[in-house]
């Protein structure tokens, strides 16, 4: 620990504390711009400058270590003039106008430097000469007239999301924020994880669809979590006049740092298919509607005049867990339905849940991703699919981490890195037998065994020629291993793992495919129509196979929040809530059960999943439990590590 | 934008293009393009290269820096076939080391004392054995076979070598603190970065006596731990890039760089990296940040490179000159090295003596010498029989002294005392003729196009002084200006991050300080005494000591000037651009300035 | 004791900031008590008075010679002056035109409208002054008092008004200082 003084006030900081860390936990306060907590601390915008007695200059608080016995005034006529200075010059360099900006009145860090500096107007004029505005992006825009160049964006997009598209062009006061080699936003290598917006103090990258719509404190804020992929990250989702205006990271987040990608930001805002509005029944070839209770009881007569196996029920993975629970002792335990499974095609869940039943618990959380020495990634591309776990690798991947990297299909996610090694093609076999060898130093035949896979014996020793030493190794499973056939391959990676204490992260497709698994879903790769075919589809999508075994069956029931080719084939349609006006809870990467809450009051006519099963439970005279709390939790207990 | 692997200088001197330039331009362009090369070598125009008369007509090839002389339309083949198909230079016809002494660097004047230059020119930089023939690497076989390395740091310490970069600090107590710092691997690198605008006391020393830089940073890696050392040396001098690499393969060649060195069982190699053209990189932390890759910007320090530099790691820098002492102090002793300097700062120091005096370029004197012996007895004096107004020492940091100073005995805390700075060594002398608001102003336009723009305080508050200056030179200065002067310049001194910043104001402060009534003529009377503004001084022509030969008229570059032969002439001041050459051409002294 | 006098008027605003002091309502009665106001906008005065007065007012930035003439002769008829909402006190909304400069803007105006012919002409009267780069008050005359805000609230006009008419300069701060 160390002890220092802050204007006056003894006050007690661990090691490695800043001066700012201290000034803040002694209830002081310095003004900063260029500083954020999830940030390597950049020391330019030196407007946290504070009086260090013995230092010969003043210190930039948020960078500068506290010392033992340091001495640290924040409020004297040097520093007070030094603020001064340094905002003066901010607003002499481009153009602040604060009039008919988006971020006024609340959301704009400079403009409350200012008001708390007591600046009532511009101690020097600027030029007024125009900078580019950059509205080339789908999602943001780029207004250099108001960058106050502090690079937090350009931080935010290299040290946390992994990307690097942003960047600087030029030195001195030339300088300025550009995309990739200097070419226009919308067409560079950006990512559209829209970090860069959220980590900007100024108006300089604003949100598109959300500009102009309300400041902060006009918005009513609820914390959230993302059911997109199954990683869960957390969220907050910002509506005004229930209408859904901007999604956001949450500072407080877990392991998602505040985080997020354009899947879980900007997808659900930029939502334009067509709201199922009312419950239909097709007439004559038509589709007419009619009322919740006629289509409840329509449906129920169906289940009664079949027998249970000749009803196939399907459900999406971004329905809560309440709705996976009360959908399968719907389907399985009370009417042992000829099929219950969820829509998607990626198995790791169930996999992990096989293994562990034969192994025990095996599984760490997605934090295991950060910090790795070396990274082997099976199966799965976190590019696309787990983007956020792509963002640990790729700044990793930025320092030359150690990857090898197997998928069917090429990814990206380690190109950063000299250090690489990419298997393209579908024989894990191979590739765990190959990796064993490694992990064991017996590396005879290797080079035979390299070639089979084609992969460069000089590259292979180069990547894995370590891996029986490395400290922090870490194996990411995803879809392909996990598929039935290579069921062998991932119990083996996994047993290695533990041989060479390296931890296992599984990244689990969509949703809440993992609560759906411990639930005892199977996954939709089979669908079969049936003479009664379920589809509680909600907000989500289905594949092509799954319209066929729909459009194959006789008597279809869609529930859907929008309007789709599902819909238009359906013998009875159902409308359904969607994801932020209803409440529920998702079972994140890390085994936790994340909560989504309601965000939005659902127009009449909606009805959730769950409700919609209560209905049909009390027609068929049944009741739901409505427990499943304790045996997923204790099921999750059983395959991830805590 | 097209992406070139080669660019080729070609040298468009004037001389050079007597002798047949143009002709091997385009043989060049030919040659390339019948090996479809267009694409990939661009060919430019350049101002001279080597020296024309004996070189020309030379090329210069970029990024290897092969400077190829004396061409002829049929030897551009073969240096295409050899240097851009097969990959190798063509050593015929290369030019060999240039002859080092020359105007750059005279032969010593009395007072000097040549210890860092006292080989250059005398010995071929590119031939080891020259160095070793005048007692090179005696110092290295001491120490490796002799010394402790706490015995070498306590040596240097005694020594009281300061750091020659600029900031004078203790080399040994620097060396202390990377000894003792825990992590490795530890680094060496040199400050080659020299960019100061008319300093070139060390592109001399890596020129024409490499082997006395490596052979201190070798030393200076067994006392401090390190394996591997750097030499950043700045873009702009390929020849000096290449006669280190020289060095450096030869010295591998001989065991004394590399593993094992002289058979002590220590291991040390040294790499040359390239700047890319930024004064800043000068700066420690932004040359770290440079090699590895990243942008040129400093760092805040804490933590200090000696334990947090490159890549982390404990990392000691030091200039080259610096290096270039430590050999020396070894070999000849402490009682002959502290007999030389000052109280506080032992040894010599190099300077670029430039400006208005008599004998420009490179000299070497002890520390103590005053300014008053420096430019008057071995520079020669004021040029022309002109009065002294002025020696701005240190490079765009540094201060102006005048007259009243010119007996202070030259020191790192003389000078730093008296509103200056040692810097790297440049001293630019000043005399009556020039205008002291337009030096501060000329230095303030270095350094904001020079600054990394990280910070706020240098980025923005430099360019504030700047149009300030430049409004004061044009005639529109106002009186607000000098006190928004004082403040701008006292706030960028104390919140700047960096040196650059830190030191950006002090052409201006000490030109107000001293030369204040410059400014107020400037601002009150729109009037420049030294009647160098262009903007506030006009040109007319003496009718009494005009005789109409017209060789004014003639050389106008805008035709300002009318009159008949043998009629006095007169110059249009509406027209008039102020350039100074009829000034110059006239041989009867008839045009003044006003 | 006589009540100080207050004069004001605008450049290049768009009168808000004037409509903003009316927005003050009832308590516009309560200020007369307190001040003497002599030429506005809004009155029917044209000239701050030639003897003088206390406290001059200016809505707007400069961004032509008249509103310079009119800057500098409230300036020496007034002992404080007070820069009022950001027009005056940035530039403002008037102050985008200096990205593409006067000349520009004039002909987009005058000669390059969709509905102008080939007629169009920008007018040269020597009457008109002259569009000059847009600036704030402050760049062309001191200020004492800098009221930003788009516009201003009625309470922080009322405010700096009520406490510069007893004799105080005002603090704006908090609530009252609001750059948009």
């Amino acid at each position: 620990m160390i002890q220092l003084t802050i204007n006056g006030q003894p006050v007690e900081v661990e090691t490695g504390s800043t001066i700012l860390d201290a000034v803040r936990k002694a209830g002081f306060n310095v003004p900063t711009l260029c500083y954020h907590p999830k940030l390597v601390s950049y020391g330019s915008c030196r407007l946290c400058l504070v009086e260090v007695e013995g230092a010969r200059t003043l210190q930039p608080s948020c960078v500068v270590p506290a010392g033992n016995n340091m001495v640290v005034h924040t409020d004297t006529d040097k520093t007070k003039s030094a603020r001064k200075f340094i905002l003066s010059m901010i607003f002499s360099e481009r153009n602040h106008f604060c009039m008919y900006c988006q971020d006024t009145d609340g959301d704009c860090d400079l403009q409350q430097a200012a008001y708390d500096e007591g600046m009532t107007h511009w101690p020097i004029t600027p030029a007024y000469k125009p900078f580019m505005v950059d509205a080339s992006h789908p999602d943001f825009i780029l207004d250099n007239n108001r960058c106050i160049l502090c690079r937090r964006c350009v931080r935010a997009c290299t040290e946390l999301v992994g990307n690097a598209t942003l960047g600087f062009e030029e030195r001195g006061s030339g300088s300025i924020l550009i995309a990739d080699n200097n070419v226009p936003l919308g067409e560079s290598t950006c990512i559209s994880c829209g970090n860069c917006v959220q980590f900007c103090p100024t108006g300089a990258l604003i949100d598109r669809r959300s500009a102009y719509q309300g400041r902060e404190t006009d918005l009513t804020h609820v914390n959230s979590v993302c059911m997109d992929c199954s990683l869960g990250c957390e969220r907050v989702v910002k509506t005004r006049d229930n209408r859904l205006v901007r999604i956001d990271g949450n500072l407080d987040s877990g392991f998602n740092e505040s985080l997020l990608c354009s899947d879980g930001r900007y997808k659900p805002v930029a939502e334009n298919r067509k709201r199922v509005t009312t419950p239909m029944v097709r007439r004559n070839g038509q589709l007419e509607p009619i009322s919740w209770d006629e289509a409840l009881s329509a449906i129920s007569v169906q289940f009664k005049a079949h027998d249970s196996s000749e009803i196939s029920a399907h459900i999406s993975p971004r329905q809560p867990v309440e709705a996976l629970s009360a959908f399968h002792e719907f389907f399985a335990d009370h009417f042992h339905a000829g099929q219950v499974a969820l829509l998607g095609h990626d198995q790791t869940a169930i996999a992990c849940a096989k293994l562990a039943a034969e192994i025990g618990a095996f599984e760490s959380g997605i934090s295991a991703l950060k910090d790795c020495d070396i990274a082997i990634v099976l199966g799965t591309d976190m590019v696309k699919d787990h983007q956020v776990a792509g963002f640990f690798m790729k700044r990793q991947a930025m320092h030359d981490l150690k990857m090898f990297i197997a998928n069917s299909t090429r990814t990206t996610v380690g190109d950063w890195s000299s250090n690489k090694l990419d298997y393209v093609g579908t024989d894990y076999t191979a590739v765990v037998d190959v990796l064993r060898s490694f992990a064991k130093g017996e590396t005879a035949n290797m080079t035979e065994k390299l070639q089979h896979l084609g992969l460069k014996p000089v590259r292979a020793e180069k990547v894995l020629g370590q891996l029986h030493e490395s400290q922090k190794p870490v194996i990411v499973l995803g879809k392909e291993i996990a598929r039935a056939e290579n069921y062998a391959a991932f119990r083996d990676i996994v047993l290695l793992a533990r041989e060479i204490g390296a931890k296992v992260v599984a990244l689990k497709g969509k949703g809440n495919n993992f609560g759906a698994a411990l639930l005892g879903y199977e996954m939709d790769a089979q669908a079969k129509s049936a003479p009664v075919f379920f589809l509680a589809l909600g907000d989500g999508h289905a594949c092509d196979h799954t319209r066929d075994a729909l459009a194959g069956s006789e008597f279809k029931i869609v529930q859907a929040s929008y309007a789709s080719e599902f819909t238009e084939m359906a013998d009875i349609v159902l409308p359904c809530t969607i994801w932020d006006e209803q409440v529920g809870h998702y079972l994140t990467s890390e085994g936790k059960l994340g909560l989504n809450q309601q965000a939005i009051q659902a127009a009449e006519g909606n009805k959730s999943v769950p409700e919609v099963l209560k209905v049909l439970a009390g027609k068929s005279g049944l009741t739901l439990s409505e427990t499943w709390r304790t045996a997923v939790e204790e099921k999750v207990a059983a395959i991830v590590l805590s | 934008m097209a992406y070139y692997r080669s660019t080729v200088l070609v040298s468009m001197d004037p001389v050079c293009i007597d002798k047949g330039a143009l002709d091997v331009k385009e043989q060049l362009i030919r040659e390339l393009a019948i090996y479809n090369l267009s694409e990939e070598v661009q060919v430019l125009d350049s101002p001279r290269i080597g020296d024309p008369e004996s070189e020309g007509p030379d090329i210069l090839v970029y990024p290897e820096g092969s400077h190829y002389i004396q061409l002829t339309t049929a030897t551009v083949g073969p240096i295409v076939m050899e240097h851009f198909i097969k990959g190798r230079e063509l050593q015929q016809y290369k030019a060999q080391m240039r002859d080092v002494m020359d105007e750059e660097l005279g032969e010593p004047k009395d007072k000097e004392i040549r210890i860092i230059l006292e080989h250059i020119g005398k010995i071929d930089p590119r031939n080891i054995e020259d160095y070793i023939a005048v007692d090179g690497y005696q110092a290295l076989a001491k120490v490796l076979g002799e010394m402790t390395p706490d015995q070498v740091i306590q040596t240097i310490l005694d020594s009281k070598l300061r750091g020659r970069g600029g900031a004078g600090f203790p080399t040994g107590l620097k060396w202390k603190f990377a000894r003792q710092a825990p992590d490795t691997p530890k680094y060496m690198v040199c400050n080659a970065d020299e960019g100061d605008p008319g300093a070139f006391m060390n592109r001399k020393v890596l020129e024409g006596d490499p082997h006395s830089v490596l052979e201190g940073m070798t030393i200076g890696a067994y006392a401090v731990g390190a394996n591997q050392g750097y030499v950043y040396c700045r873009a702009e001098y390929p020849i000096a890039v290449s006669t280190l690499n020289t060095a450096i393969e030869q010295a591998r060649e001989y065991g004394l760089l590399g593993k094992d060195i002289l058979g002590s069982g220590f291991d040390f190699d040294i790499e040359v990296r390239m700047g890319a053209g930024a004064f800043v990189c000068g700066e420690e932390t932004a040359l770290l940040a440079s090699i590895e890759g990243a942008r040129g910007e400093p760092r805040v320090r804490p933590p200090f490179p000696a334990s947090k530099g490159l890549w982390g790691k404990p990392t000691n820098i030091n200039n080259v000159e610096t290096y270039a002492n430590v050999p020396k102090i070894i070999h000849r002793g402490l009682e002959w090295y502290t007999s030389m300097g000052s109280e506080k700062s032992k040894g010599t120091k190099t300077f670029a003596l430039a400006g208005d005096v008599a004998h420009t370029g490179l000299i070497e004197v002890p520390f103590g010498m005053t300014l008053r012996e420096i430019i008057y007895d071995i520079g020669g004096g004021i040029k022309g029989g002109k009065a002294f107004k002025a020696v701005q020492t240190g490079g765009p940091m540094g201060g102006c002294l005048p007259v009243s100073n010119l007996d202070l005995p030259v020191d790192y805390e003389t000078l730093g005392a008296a509103g200056s700075i040692m810097g790297s060594g440049g001293m630019i002398v000043m005399d009556e003729e020039t205008c002291m608001v337009d030096i501060a102003r000329f230095f303030m336009e270095f350094t904001q196009d020079e600054s990394c723009g990280k910070c706020v305080p240098c980025r923005v508050g430099t360019r504030r002084i700047l149009e300030i200056l430049e409004r004061i030179c044009a005639g529109k200065g106002v009186p607000e200006d000098l006190p928004l002067l004082r403040q701008l310049c006292s706030e960028i001194i104390q919140d700047s991050l960096c040196g650059l910043g830190q030191g950006a104001p002090n052409p201006v402060i000490s030109t107000m300080k001293h030369f204040l009534d410059e400014y107020e003529a400037h601002i009150y009377e729109k009037r420049c005494p030294a009647k160098v503004c262009r903007s506030l001084i006009t040109f007319s022509i003496l009718p009494d000591k005009c005789t109409g030969c017209t060789v004014c008229a003639r050389n106008c570059p805008v035709a300002a000037i009318t009159g008949e032969r043998k009629q006095t002439h007169v110059i249009n001041t509406d027209i008039c651009i102020r350039c100074g050459i009829c000034k110059q051409v006239c041989n009867f002294d008839a045009v003044v300035i006003n | 004791m006589t009540k100080p006098k207050v004069a004001s008027d605008w450049l290049a605003g768009c009168a808000g900031c004037h409509m903003s002091f009316l927005d003050m309502d009832e308590r516009i009665i309560e200020l007369t008590k307190l001040v003497d106001l002599r030429a506005t906008p809004i009155t029917d005065l044209k000239e701050p008075d030639k003897s003088g007065v206390d406290v001059g007012i200016l809505e707007g930035g400069i961004s032509n010679t008249y509103n310079e003439e009119v800057a500098i002769k409230m300036r020496e008829r007034c002992k404080i002056l007070v820069a009022l909402g950001d027009c005056a006190v940035f530039g403002g909304v008037p102050a985008m035109r200096n990205f593409a400069g006067a000349d520009a803007a004039l002909k987009r105006a005058y000669i390059e409208t969709e509905s102008t012919d080939d007629s169009g002409m920008i007018p040269n009267d020597p009457e008109l002054s002259t569009p000059i780069h847009v600036r704030p008050v402050s760049d062309v005359v001191k200020v004492d008092v800098f009221l930003p805000g788009c516009a201003p609230s009625a309470d922080a006009i009322f405010y700096v008004l009520s406490e510069l008419a007893q004799g105080r300069m005002p603090k704006v701060e908090g609530e009252f200082n609001n750059w948009h």
